[in-house]
């Protein structure tokens, strides 16, 4: 019986070695060790072997149901580890996958939008305006007197008694009057200029305004602020500088340069050899503003600043042309998803 | 504005270089936007006299010149065809250097031999472009070296000047400048006391103002005996480098001391002033005026002149009159030197549009109290360079005393305002070197401001002017505390954010678009001659004829857009915008609205290898809506078919309502004529939403429902259908009679075609069902089915397939 087993073994190991799919295997396993199997037929047999002969034929049956058990295993493990190697034919995984091609965002909107998360973390609201203003909110609150110089910057569109706001400055008129401060605001919105159209001009365009009114604001905080607000959107390690200038209704006025995001500063086409680049113009909010607004001016102070998204976007992604902006090509748009 | 850097140091002894000058001025809030450096890296270019121009012998286009110095005599080649015999000529000696290192050497040009080259505005480096070589005048004097005598070598700064800052509009405001940044003093130039003669000005000429509120002050004298001709050297220099022509000595004089001292003049022919009357008044109606830039121009009401007892022979502070100009015979001249209100003279200025330097000055503002410097000023070199001798005393008229502004300034409120620490001894050093006078007053400071800087007036001006001078960097960076007071302020456009990702998973891009459109918009829309998009609006001074109308859409600029896209072999357009519209109400104010629109053409997005083409068409836009109104959450919307006007093809269109009964959006396919218009050779459609309706309309609450303890069951059928019962009738009718059991009814298959009946079509439905208490049993299900099918058969003759 010891000759019997042995020689089942033998055949099973010669068997196992050469199976060639786990199907084959499969049929082995039951072949020696399913319910009528060689292996499980001699162990019936166990019955009718003297007693004396019992333990050591016993011993011996487990051994070889236990090998070929190991053996089958081991076989199938392999050709598992196998299978998992070897593609199915015509497999190609370098075909593209399946995508839902999206649209996406206007980068003018990216921009805008960047501008005011990043100042609505620092706690500001966001207000709104018309763009059919009125000669009071566009100007004169805004310290322009008629028929002065200061307007000529501001060449201006004109709709019967209104005028196309020449910038989102109106909005800090419109969000102040006649209310309490503090009021800390950014006013994105969509500009508009007469003059005509080039590769850094055009007669609409947007800004994203904002400003800060509360009781002992500086022009440090101002500093501080704008600071913060460069580095967050161009990154950590953007350097500012303020230079005097001036608009109507800030005062001291200030135009904010940065240094250049191509060069870090050291000079090339771009920031035209200089380093800088300017990008924003800001100031401590003129009191005869606050005054407009029924602002005591003497208690409270604030600042504002206004920046083009246009020039932040040509800047921010090296676009030479602000043409390419209103001209919708898809080949463009996509680049900014 | 130029300024010479040679002629600035005659006011102010600044040593730095021109580099550092221009550091400064930058950082104190002057732009400067070029620097140029005229007759550097020349050398051994002297003034020579052509004695001799003969043709080249071996070239056409050449010349052979013989040119003297004085002392030697050359023959050099040339190529310019400006020249001739007598002239007198730059002269590029053998040795000498140009600009950009160009080195003068004898030369061999076709086969004759050339010492020297003669030079042009261009190779000498004063000019961007110049044709043939620079002709100087005739008593240059010959063997001068020419630098010396052009004034050179120089340096040009090119600033552009603020409005705020009237008082840098000449050399002598900017000498000031750099003399506080620099802390120099700075000498005026003073009129040399000059004889006059015994004949009294004023029975010259009577001086009267007439329009008290348009002029302050107005201030002549009258010069005799002078002899207009060509002006000195010097006097030509200094105007040429700043980009002035040189007229006559007269004229060139007035010039000079504009650029000087900021304060326009004008000189009259006082022969040609009729009734020897100056009047100072406004215009009278019809009245007209022939100008200097030999234009005639016809003067409205409000619009001031300077007058002689028939004419005007002046707009005031603009620009003169051709009928009292200096000419080579006037002998008399009356000098002018006034003030005039600043609104006035930029309103004309702007409505004739005639820009000068007097009337830029007079816009901004001129000194006040400069004005009868400047007059003895000009007067004095009038004669020095004219002849002629002045009558005795000045004629002044003054309307309005000029006040130099006092403001109460208080060192503590710019550390206030600027979050600095500066001392009160640097401030007041400061308001000093301006030129301000400080006198302590009790706790505070008296400070009076120079009459020359007419934006200094409160106190926050005179912190401007500290911050300026101490330099913004010395200013800290602090990070503010910001309060943290609760707004009511509702951010961003209501439904934007929905809008927007849903369109972006759909496979639309965002375009921006101008606010204009040209006036045809509407009839290439093809639109009813009631559609609300005809009551438009026009800018009143449009930037072009095409775009001219405030759009009430903005499909025009997409399809526009659409057009640009397909024109490059795109294949699929999808793109949308989101912006302001504007139409005409019907109380003639123009109302702001937000619009977002889609515009699809061509093939439907999201094509590719698993997913083939297809074109887009009308199942592809109202998916777009439903996506869209999902988003939106909306409540109680209703669909009308088949209503909307062009641009839409009615039979493809759709209006989406809300209870109230207010269009939430519109959309379909656009009328192939409106394509046509816009070029668009593909199928398009498009879906306009009205942004405030959706905002108006109200929203499902998001809450959550118990998820469902028993299963679904579901059944699917295909029906019959035959022609004019639409998907939206089945629907009803079978959730009707599914009732409760029926949960979801689900198109999953639509056939048309040779296997059904003529006009039939066959749509199959899946159908879900499910109780709430229990698990179905098959025949609860097959009952309702049973149910649904014998009233689709006896209500709609719809048969199984
Ligand atoms: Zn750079």
């Amino acid at each position: 019986m010891i000759d019997q087993l042995n020689a089942i073994l033998k055949d099973a190991e010669g068997t196992i070695a050469q199976a060639s799919d786990l199907k084959i295997l499969e049929e082995l396993r039951v072949k020696y060790l399913g319910k009528s199997g060689a292996v499980t037929e001699m162990m019936k047999g166990l019955g009718q072997v003297p007693a004396d002969q019992k333990p050591q034929i016993g011993k011996v049956s487990n051994e070889v149901k236990n090998k070929i058990t190991a053996l089958l295993d081991q076989k199938v493990q392999e050709m598992e580890a196998k299978a998992e190697q070897v593609a199915p034919a015509g497999w190609d995984p370098t075909l593209p996958g399946r995508r839902l091609t999206a649209g996406g965002i206007h980068p003018l909107t990216a921009v805008q939008k960047d501008i005011a998360d990043i100042f609505r973390g620092l706690g500001f609201d966001i207000a709104e305006g018309p763009d059919l203003e009125t000669d009071y909110y566009n100007f004169l609150a805004l310290n322009f007197p008629p028929d002065h110089p200061a307007r000529d910057a501001q060449d201006t569109f004109y709709v019967k008694d209104r005028v196309l706001r020449t910038h989102t400055s109106p909005i800090q008129v419109r969000q102040m009057e006649n209310k309490k401060p503090p009021f800390k605001f950014i006013a994105p919105g969509r500009v508009y200029r007469n003059e005509s159209i080039d590769a850094t001009h055009h007669h609409i365009f947007h800004q994203v305004e904002g400003f800060l009114v509360d009781e002992g604001v500086q022009f440090s905080h101002l500093k501080g602020i704008l600071n913060v607000f460069f580095q967050k959107f161009f990154g950590n390690e953007i350097k500012t500088r303020f230079r005097p200038s001036f608009f109507p209704f800030t005062e001291p006025s200030a135009e904010v340069d940065i240094s250049c995001i191509f060069c870090a500063g050291k000079g090339c086409r771009i920031c035209k050899q200089s380093g800088w680049v300017e990008m924003m113009g800001c100031g401590m909010i003129d009191p005869a503003v606050l005054k407009n607004c029924k602002i005591d001016d003497e208690r409270y102070t604030g600042f504002a600043f206004g920046m083009g998204v246009e020039r932040i976007a040509l800047f921010k992604y090296g676009i030479d042309d602000i043409r390419l902006f209103y001209q919708n090509d898809i080949r463009f748009l996509e680049q900014f998803q | 504005m130029l300024i010479s850097f040679n002629w600035l140091k005659k006011y102010v002894a600044v040593t730095a270089p021109a580099e550092e000058v221009v550091n400064h001025i930058i950082h104190a809030g002057v732009e400067v936007a070029n620097v140029r450096h005229p007759g550097q890296n020349i050398t051994n270019v002297v003034v020579a006299e052509l004695l001799s121009v003969e043709k080249h012998p071996k070239a056409d286009r050449l010349s052979l010149t013989k040119v003297s110095t004085g002392s030697e005599t050359f023959q050099v080649v040339c190529g310019a065809k400006n020249i001739a015999v007598g002239q007198r000529i730059p002269l590029a000696k053998v040795g000498a250097v140009l600009p950009g290192d160009f080195k003068i050497k004898e030369a061999k040009i076709r086969d004759v031999e050339s010492f020297g080259m003669l030079c042009s505005a261009k190779e000498l480096g004063l000019a961007e472009d110049a044709e043939g070589i620079l002709i100087l005048p005739s008593d240059a004097p010959l063997g001068q070296d020419f630098l010396s005598y052009m004034g050179l070598p120089d340096t040009l700064f090119e600033l552009e000047i603020t409005p705020n800052r009237a008082d840098l509009l000449s050399h002598v405001g900017v000498a000031r400048e750099v003399g506080a940044l620099f802390n120099l003093p700075v000498k005026t130039p003073v009129a040399i006391k000059l004889a006059e003669s015994k004949a009294a000005t004023a029975s010259k000429v009577k001086v009267s103002i007439e329009a008290k509120d348009l002029c302050q002050l107005y201030t002549c004298r009258v010069i005799e005996g002078i002899k207009v001709g060509p002006s000195p050297l010097w006097l030509v220099q200094s105007l040429e480098k700043i980009g002035q022509r040189s007229i006559n000595n007269v004229v060139d004089v007035t010039n000079f001391v504009l650029h000087e001292l900021g304060q326009p003049l004008h000189a009259f022919d006082l022969e040609q002033i009729h009734g020897s009357q100056i009047i100072v008044r406004k215009a009278k109606k019809g009245e007209k005026i022939p100008l200097l830039d030999k234009t005639e121009r016809e003067l409205k009401e409000e619009m001031l002149v300077i007058a002689d007892a028939d004419r005007p022979v002046a707009l005031a502070g603009i620009m003169g009159g051709a009928n009292s100009q200096v000419t080579e015979k006037t002998q008399t001249i009356l000098l002018e030197a006034a003030l005039f209100q600043p609104g006035t003279v930029r309103k004309t200025a702007r409505q004739l549009g005639i820009a000068t330097d007097s009337s830029y000055r007079f816009e901004r503002g001129v000194d006040p109290l400069g004005v009868q410097a400047a007059l003895d000023r000009a007067a004095a070199l009038i004669v020095e360079v004219a002849g002629g001798l002045m009558t005795q005393n000045i004629i002044s008229v003054e309307t309005t005393t000029f006040k130099s502004a006092q403001v109460q300034f208080r060192t503590a409120r710019t550390n206030a305002i600027l979050g600095t620490n500066l001392s009160e001894e640097i401030q007041l050093q400061i308001l000093k070197n301006l030129g301000c006078k400080v006198e302590k007053a009790g706790a505070a400071y008296q400070v009076e401001c120079p009459s020359y800087r007419l934006d200094l007036s409160r106190e926050i001006d005179l912190i401007e002017e500290i911050a300026r001078l101490t330099g913004y960097d010395n200013i800290p960076v602090v990070a503010p505390r910001i309060s943290a007071a609760l707004s009511d302020i509702r951010s961003g456009i209501p439904g934007e954010k929905e809008i927007r990702s849903t369109l972006h998973q759909a496979g639309y891009f965002e375009a921006v678009n101008s606010t204009f459109l040209p006036p045809n918009f509407a009839d290439k829309l093809k639109l009813a001659a009631d559609h609300l998009y005809r009551r438009s609006q026009e800018v009143d001074n449009p930037i072009a004829d095409d775009q001219k109308v405030l759009r009430p859409t903005l499909l025009p600029s997409l399809l526009a857009n659409t057009q640009l896209n397909l024109s490059h072999q795109r294949e699929s357009v999808a793109l949308y915008e989101i912006n302001k519209v504007f139409t005409l109400g019907t109380d003639g104010q123009v109302a702001e609205r937000f619009h977002a629109t889609a515009v699809l053409a061509g093939q439907a997005p999201h094509a590719g290898w698993t997913n083939p083409a297809r074109k887009a068409d009308f199942y592809d836009i109202k998916g777009l809506a439903e996506d869209l109104l999902a988003a939106c959450r909306v409540e109680n919307i209703s669909w009308e078919f088949n209503q909307a006007a062009s641009p839409y093809v009615p039979t493809q269109s759709f209006i989406v309502k809300n209870a109230a009964g207010r269009v939430i959006l519109t959309g379909g396919a656009l009328n192939p004529k409106v394509l046509k218009e816009y070029d668009v050779n593909a199928p398009c459609f498009a879906l306009e939403v009205e942004l405030a309706v959706l905002a108006a309309t109200p929203k499902k609450r998001q809450s959550y429902m118990a998820l469902p303890k028993f299963p679904e069951a579901w059944r699917d059928i295909a029906l019959v259908v035959p022609e004019g019962v639409t998907a939206a009738q089945i629907v009803a009718a079978v959730e009707e009679q599914g009732k409760p059991l029926l949960k979801q009814v689900e198109l999953f298959d639509l056939y048309k075609g040779p296997n059904l009946p003529a006009g039939m079509r066959s749509l199959a439905y899946r159908l879900s069902f499910r109780a709430d208490d229990k698990t179905l049993t098959d025949k609860e299900v097959s009952d309702k089915i049973t149910q649904i099918v014998e009233h689709l058969k006896t209500r709609y003759a719809i048969a199984l397939r």
